[in-house]
């Protein structure tokens, strides 16, 4: 799928041109879990997100990388439709969800049909004020789930899939306030993990972590994109380097450079982006 | 596949959530909306409630009585023949003992508002607040029995020949109610200023005193006048211990120590007796409560803006 | 400070001098005698404050200690009222004023001496008896009265059988208690009032009884009949026209009936619209003038709401002055409180915690009801608390609508008809005390003061359980 150059709309931008790069990454549509096509997004005038268009591969980490307010935050929060709780919000283009061919950006769906099929972790741990079983079937009892051993069983799956089994199995009716930051994000992993979506958003999910909570992280990140779609933001490259295996370089809102992560790293093709990778700014 | 799993196992309502939303729970979500919008819309009921029968009643009042002859006259008696509606004395007697009241709460709350949010300590600062604050919730029927028993009879060791009934005791315990109104809404107005400013004013090697008064204090203005503003409607509305303690007779006195009625002690004297309903003491009560609404109504619309004001400021 | 640094700058290689030398290196005397100046009007001025806020609390203290005062005999004490039917005869010195002391005009105290009661089992069977030992009991006796004044103490004793007239009758409050199969009633002296209503203290004794000075030793007091034997408490008795039968079962029973019904108004309505307005309003004009309109109402004075219900409860609507008018004004007047209260709580919710539950898959109302609500419930039950408390002080509306002082019945209650209640008359705690103060006899007063400290205490207490609620709430969710 060929990436489309866009032109700086922004008329009154004095910042530099930005001329996306030829890396064309065809990727064979039966592999794709999304396609997002020529996405704009505005809050109020700003337009923060410009005409993108990137695949999103099926069972397979997409990183989102750029220097802070390039969009890549309001980008990923467009997969789920979180802009829709906040007024004054407007989304332009198509993410089309495969293999059903579902616009999650549609005004016939439903945001929280959308919530459905994909979940999020925040950049905070934020779990809600309930026990850490709570916590993790919320998702199942908003959906009505009543049956218990069923939840417990869900619960139980999601919490191995988090990685936090081990630690919380015999705590589970204790305050989730309690666990550590590192397990509390896990927790909140294993809260997205339980209703099992087809995609999970990490919105820059270690950045207020250790680096040993981050290491157990990106490991379980490696661990779940062999069931799951996973989009992640970062402002860490080597976490991008680490876990990705698809890179978008964003700035100012606008796509620069999208491409396996490998060759991204190696060898981009955009000026920007070299620099970008190499630390001379952002 | 996970999902797949999903969907082969799990109970039947699961599977039919995964799909989506059901109807139903569509017309749920509307239908909670609206009564919520309902409930946040029945304040509006209830204000035009409030209106109407007052200017309702009043109406039919000043088919009787001017309009003129009501806000000028300058004798209230209403069981007279003919009878008398000049509402002048309720008002000054209304105004006399919120002017005690203010010149014992305005002082002293501001005062402990600037110990509490520059001197006390911040252990102290949290008891302190909360238990002040139980001074304005001491039913004002408590106070008002207080300021005929046991205050009214202190100032009469100092002022000799004061009577029984007066507006000085009423309004001094009045003031103590309102203390709290003051003080806890300048304290958080002052809490609000940044402690940059307050550095600003250290620096230059200001006292806490001097920073409190030049600094902090003209930052939180418009705050603590929301805080006066509130404490004179709540002394303007306040009934019970000027109705037991300040007499019930309507005289036109700027003199705090005589007896007289206020607008609120007014409507419950006549409302204790037995008016039948639409007579012209029955409308009275209400072109009474009328002029009393407007009154506070003035400083509420004030002290609201005003406090918005503060808030959007910091 | 700054002196320091710069005379230590200056000559690097001096000795430090000492503090006070350091002082007057740099500045002139003139800053100093400020300095202290200002220091010393900066500590007076936090003592000042220290000492308001002291003072502000001292009120407080002030205003229960009159009502302690006043009204605490009142409440504390049990009253035993005439039981029909039942006086025995006694016919026995209960006890003896004395003089003790050298003042003769004023040292009078009443030597207490165990009465027995002799024909009790005739009127009052033993059962009934055992259940009453140690309580008060009302004795009623005679004192020598004001005419003997001039008489001997042993005249007075052997003239008591010829002209029992110069007796006056006291009450004596004493305690029954069982001694060797007989029942005793051993008076307590700081309990005698003269029937007069005029404290028999040892001043009344000196000035009424005294007889010639020095002659008198002893008075004899006899008793006639122990005549009120029925506990009266205070707060299980109707009103009266008796003050010192008169209690606030109705009023407590009424301020109960009518607080339940303004919450059930006000609690769903005030969080309904509270989570309306922060939840789901869009920023347009109808919610800025609901908002401000909320505001408003939160300053209206409570009298105007009591026109409002009479004008349209009481006339329009035809509830007539019930229970419910009471509940559903009150309700009204609380519910401003409820909005605020719930707002606040509400605010203080993050947005990532609403995020966290839109990105598990849910519905608006899901995330209020399972987050919202339940986590702003601490805040909101403090404010509803705080509204309680002014739900059951409030007087001058009640007023207004016609809330009747004297109510000796309690509201009905069916099974056939279980809302009968909301329909009849009522009284309130407040209403009774204002009742009771307007009333011209001074005894009514003390009931009105121990009633106000029914009333305070209830109020008062309400209020710590929200500053408490308030405080652990603090101390258990950070977010």
């Amino acid at each position: 799928m060929p990436i489309t150059t866009s032109e700086s709309n922004n008329a009154e931008s004095k910042k530099p041109d930005i001329k996306v790069s030829g890396s064309l990454v065809s990727m064979d549509p039966s592999k794709t879990k999304a396609d997002v096509q020529n996405l704009n997004f505005w809050y109020g005038e700003n337009n923060a997100v410009k005409n993108l268009t990137i695949p999103v591969a099926d069972r397979k980490v997409t990183a989102l990388i750029g220097p802070s307010g390039c969009g890549k935050s309001t980008f990923l929060r467009c997969f789920n439709r979180m802009h829709d709780l906040y007024p004054n919000t407007r989304y332009e283009g198509q993410i089309i969800l495969q293999p059903h061919g579902l616009d999650l950006l549609s005004k016939a769906v439903d945001p929280l049909e959308v919530r459905m099929r994909v979940s999020m972790v925040f950049q905070k741990p934020n779990p809600f004020p309930k026990s850490i079983f709570e916590n993790v079937a919320y998702g199942l009892r908003i959906r009505g789930v009543c049956d218990k051993a069923f939840i417990a069983e869900k619960v139980e799956t999601a919490l191995k899939g988090a990685a936090l089994w081990e630690e919380t199995k015999n705590r589970l009716q204790r305050p989730a306030f309690n666990l550590s930051g590192g397990q509390q994000q896990r927790l909140c992993i294993a809260r997205a993990l339980a209703v099992e979506p087809e995609i999970v958003l990490f919105d820059e999910p270690t950045s207020a972590l250790d680096p040993i909570a981050t290491g157990k992280i990106e490991d379980l990140i490696d661990v779940l994109k062999e069931r799951l779609t996973i989009v992640i933001v970062t402002h860490n490259m080597q976490q991008a380097s680490r876990v990705s295996d698809y890179t978008a370089f964003m700035y100012l809102g606008q796509l620069v450079e999208f491409n396996e992560t490998q060759k991204m790293f190696v060898s981009p093709t955009n000026p920007l982006t070299e620099q970008y990778i190499t630390g001379s700014f952002g | 596949m996970a999902i797949e799993s999903a969907e082969k196992a799990g109970p039947k309502r699961y599977q039919r959530a995964r799909q989506g939303i059901s109807t139903r729970q569509r017309v749920t979500e509307g239908a909670i909306e609206w009564a919520l919008f309902l409930a946040g819309a029945s304040s509006i009921a209830i204000t035009v409630g409030v209106l109407s029968v007052l200017i309702y009643e009043s109406a039919g009042f000043f088919a009787h009585v001017s309009v003129w002859e009501f806000l000028t006259g300058t004798q209230w008696f209403p069981q007279f023949d003919p009878p008398k509606f000049g509402i002048l004395p309720l008002i000054c007697g209304t105004l006399v003992t919120t002017a005690v009241a203010l010149s014992v709460a305005i002082p002293v709350g501001t005062i402990i508002a600037i110990y509490l949010s520059e001197y006390a300590p911040h252990r102290l600062r949290n008891i302190l607040k909360p238990v002040l604050e139980l001074l304005s919730a001491v039913p004002t029927v408590v106070y008002g029995f207080f300021a005929l028993s046991f205050v009214t009879p202190f100032l009469q060791l100092f002022i000799p020949g004061l009577p029984g009934f007066n507006m000085l005791g009423p309004g001094l315990v009045m003031g103590v109610m309102i203390i709290p109104y003051v003080s806890s809404l300048s304290e958080d107005a002052m809490h609000a200023v940044p402690m940059t400013m307050r550095e600003g004013s250290y620096g230059m090697g200001a006292t806490k005193m001097q920073t409190a008064w030049r600094v902090v204090f003209p930052s939180a203005l418009s705050g603590i006048t929301a805080a006066y503003i509130l404490g004179i409607s709540r002394a303007l509305g306040e009934t019970m211990i000027v109705a037991l303690a300040a007499g019930l007779e309507p005289t036109l006195t700027m003199d705090p120590r005589q007896p007289a009625a206020t607008i609120t002690a007014y409507i419950v004297q006549v409302s204790g007796g037995d008016l039948p309903h639409g007579s012209i003491g029955y409308q009275s009560i209400f072109a009474a409560g009328l002029v009393l609404l407007l009154m506070t109504l003035v400083f509420n619309v004030w002290g609201y803006r005003l406090r918005k004001r503060y808030r959007e400021i910091y | 400070m700054v002196a320091d640094n710069q005379s230590n700058s200056k000559n690097p290689d001096s000795v430090p001098a000492a503090p006070s030398a350091t002082y007057s290196a740099g500045i002139s005397p003139e800053i100093i005698a400020g300095l202290h100046r200002r220091k010393r009007w900066d500590r007076a001025f936090s003592t000042c404050g220290f000492l308001l806020v002291m003072g502000a609390l001292s009120v407080l203290a002030m205003l229960f200690g009159q009502l302690v005062y006043e009204g605490g005999g009142r409440l504390f004490r049990g009253h035993f009222v005439n039981d029909e039917g039942f006086s025995p005869k006694i016919n026995e010195i209960a006890g003896i004023l004395q003089h003790s002391g050298d003042d003769f005009a004023s040292n009078w105290e009443l030597a207490q001496r165990p009465l027995t009661i002799a024909n009790a089992s005739e009127r009052l069977t033993a059962e009934e008896l055992t259940s009453l030992i140690g309580k008060k009991v009302i004795v009623d006796g005679d004192v020598p009265s004001t005419g003997l004044s001039e008489m001997e103490s042993n005249t007075i004793a052997a003239s008591d059988e010829e002209s029992p007239k110069k007796y006056s009758k006291v009450s004596l409050h004493g305690t029954l208690s069982q001694s060797g199969g007989s029942w005793v009633v051993t008076p307590s002296p700081l309990a005698i009032l003269p029937a007069e209503g005029q404290p028999l203290d040892k001043s009344w004794v000196g000035n009424q009884v005294a007889v010639g000075f020095g002659l008198a030793k002893s008075l004899p007091l006899k008793t006639k009949s122990i005549e009120k034997l029925s506990f009266q408490n205070f707060f299980a008795s109707k009103p009266s026209s008796k003050a010192e039968e008169a209690g606030i079962l109705t009023a407590l029973v009424g301020s109960v009936l009518v607080v339940v019904v303004t919450m059930c108004l006000a609690i769903p309505l005030g969080i309904a619209a509270g989570v309306w307005l922060e939840e789901y309003a869009k920023k347009n004009w109808l919610t800025a003038l609901i908002e401000i309109n909320i505001a408003n109402l939160a300053g209206v004075p409570s009298i105007v709401w009591g026109l409002m219900a009479l004008g349209i409860f009481v006339y329009f609507l035809d509830l007539g002055r019930s229970i419910l008018t009471a509940g559903l004004t009150l309700g009204l007047l609380v519910l401003p409180i409820v909005i605020m209260a719930t707002r606040e709580a509400i605010r203080t919710i993050p947005s990532h915690i609403r995020e966290a539950s839109y990105a598990c898959g849910a519905t608006k109302w899901q995330t209020v009801r399972h987050h919202v609500i339940p986590y702003s419930m601490g805040g909101i039950l403090t404010g509803t608390i705080i509204g309680l408390s002014r739900a059951i002080g409030e007087t001058a509306p009640l007023i207004t609508i016609g809330a009747l002082t004297f109510v000796t019945s309690l509201p009905a209650f069916s099974w056939s008809n279980p809302f009968a209640w909301l329909n009849s008359g009522f009284t309130v705690m407040p209403i009774q005390i204002f009742g009771w103060v307007s009333r011209p006899q001074e005894d009514f007063r003390e009931n009105a003061a121990a009633a106000s400290i029914v009333l305070l205490a209830l109020t008062l207490a309400l209020n710590t359980t929200a500053i408490y609620f308030r405080n652990q709430l603090r101390k258990k969710i950070k977010w």
